[in-house]
C-alpha cells in the first residue's frame, strides 16, 4: 500500500514537471514542431517514465534531466530566432520541390521522398493534379506548402475586388452558466451588459448554455435544454 | 524573453541542487568516515564499549543524512549502507571484531563509491 502511494506521489511530481516543461516550451501541435522540439518532447516523456516505473531511481535524476533539456531547448530556440545561420544548422532549411511548375527530381531523391509520397501530401492539401502546382515547398517541420498556378487558385474577396463588411470576432462570454471574464474584456462589455441582455431575454444566468457577443453588440444566446 | 528568464532560473536552481548534493555527500562521507576510523581503532584496542557507542553514532548520523541523500541517490545503494550500519552495533555488542571490521570496510567502500559516482569526471560522463 505504501509502495503504491509512493508511486502516486512520484507520478504526481513528474506529471507537474512535464506539464510545466511543455508550458515553458510553448504551445505547439505535434505536427508544427521543429525537429529539435519533437526530439525534446519525446525525450521528456521517456525520462519522466523512468523514475515513475522504478521507485529505486531518485525523482531528482529525472527532474534534473528534464530541466536541462528544457533550458537547452529554450536557449537554442532563442539563438535560432536571433541567428539565421544557426537556425539553418539546427532546423535545416525549407526545400522547393516544385519550382515554377517544374518538379525537382534531384531534390526529391535527396529528401528520400518518393513520387507517391509527394502525391499523397498534395492530395492532403486538396491538390489532385500535380500540373496545378506552381510552387511546392517542403518546410522544416515536414509540412508541404503549396501555391497553385493562378488559373487554379480560389477566388478571394481581394481579387474579386469586393468590399466586405468589417467582420469582428464573437467572444464567448457565458459558458454553461458561468461568465467568462476574458471574453467580456475581448468584446469590450461588462457584467451589466450580460444582466441587461438576460433581463431582456427573460432568462437567468444559470439557464444560459452559451452566449457569444462581438464588439458591434451582435449576440448569440443558447439556453440550456430542459430535461 | 520570459521563457529565457524562466530557463535561466531553472538552470540556476539545477546548479544549486547539484552543488548542495555534492556538499551533502561530502559532509556525510567525512563524518561517517571519521566515525568508522574511531570504531575500527576501538575494536583494535579491544574497547568494545566505545565501538558500540560509535556504531550508535554512525547509525544516528546515517539516518540523519539518508533522508536527504534519497533525493539524489538510488535507493538500492542507500539500502545496502543502511543494512551494514544496522549490523555494526550488533557485532560490537557481541565482540565479533572480524565481522565488525568487515562491515566498517563495506560501509566505507559503499560511501566511497557514492562519492566517486557523484564526482564530475570523464568516467562518470561516459
Amino acid at each position: 500500500m505504501i509502495n503504491l502511494l509512493i508511486i502516486i506521489v512520484r507520478t504526481l511530481i513528474l506529471y507537474i514537471t512535464v506539464i510545466a516543461s511543455v508550458r515553458i516550451m510553448g504551445k505547439r501541435q505535434v505536427g508544427d514542431m521543429q525537429p529539435g522540439e519533437l526530439v525534446v518532447t519525446i525525450l521528456i516523456s521517456e525520462i519522466a517514465a523512468i523514475p515513475i516505473q522504478n521507485v529505486n531511481e531518485p525523482v531528482f535524476s529525472g527532474i534534473m534531466a528534464i530541466i536541462t533539456l528544457i533550458a537547452l531547448e529554450v536557449l537554442i530556440s532563442f539563438i535560432c530566432m536571433k541567428s539565421l545561420k544557426f537556425r539553418k544548422i539546427i532546423n535545416g532549411g525549407s526545400a522547393i520541390i516544385i519550382n515554377n511548375g517544374k518538379l525537382d527530381q534531384k531534390l526529391l531523391k535527396q529528401l528520400r521522398l518518393t513520387v507517391p509520397d509527394l502525391m499523397e501530401v498534395l492530395r492532403l492539401q486538396n491538390v489532385f493534379d500535380i500540373n496545378e502546382v506552381s510552387y511546392a515547398v517542403l518546410e522544416t517541420n515536414g509540412n508541404l506548402s503549396v501555391l497553385l498556378k493562378p488559373e487554379y487558385r480560389q477566388i478571394t474577396v481581394s481579387n474579386a475586388k469586393l468590399k466586405p463588411e468589417n467582420n469582428v470576432m464573437p467572444s464567448l462570454i457565458v459558458s454553461d452558466g458561468v461568465i467568462i471574464e476574458d471574453g467580456l474584456k475581448l468584446a469590450n462589455k461588462d457584467k451589466k451588459f450580460v444582466e441587461k441582455l438576460l433581463k431582456k431575454k427573460q432568462t437567468e444566468l444559470k439557464n444560459v448554455f452559451l452566449l457569444t457577443v462581438d464588439q458591434n453588440g451582435e449576440y448569440n444566446l443558447i439556453t440550456k435544454e430542459t430535461k | 524573453m520570459k521563457r529565457i528568464v524562466i530557463s535561466t532560473v531553472l538552470i540556476v536552481i539545477a546548479f544549486l541542487i547539484t552543488v548542495s548534493e555534492n556538499m551533502l555527500i561530502k559532509s556525510c562521507y567525512e563524518k561517517i568516515e571519521y566515525q568508522l576510523n574511531i570504531a575500527e581503532e576501538s575494536v583494535l584496542n579491544g574497547n568494545y564499549k566505545l565501538a558500540e557507542q560509535t556504531a550508535e553514532n554512525i547509525k544516528n548520523n546515517w539516518e540523519k543524512h539518508e533522508k536527504y541523500l534519497a533525493l539524489f541517490i538510488s535507493q538500492d545503494n542507500l539500502k545496502e549502507i543502511s543494512l551494514s550500519v544496522s549490523k555494526l552495533k550488533e557485532f560490537s555488542n557481541k565482540n565479533y571484531s572480524p565481522l565488525f571490521n568487515a562491515e566498517c570496510k563495506q560501509i566505507d567502500f559503499l560511501l566511497t563509491g557514492i562519492k566517486n559516482d557523484e564526482n564530475f569526471s570523464f568516467t562518470g560522463i561516459f
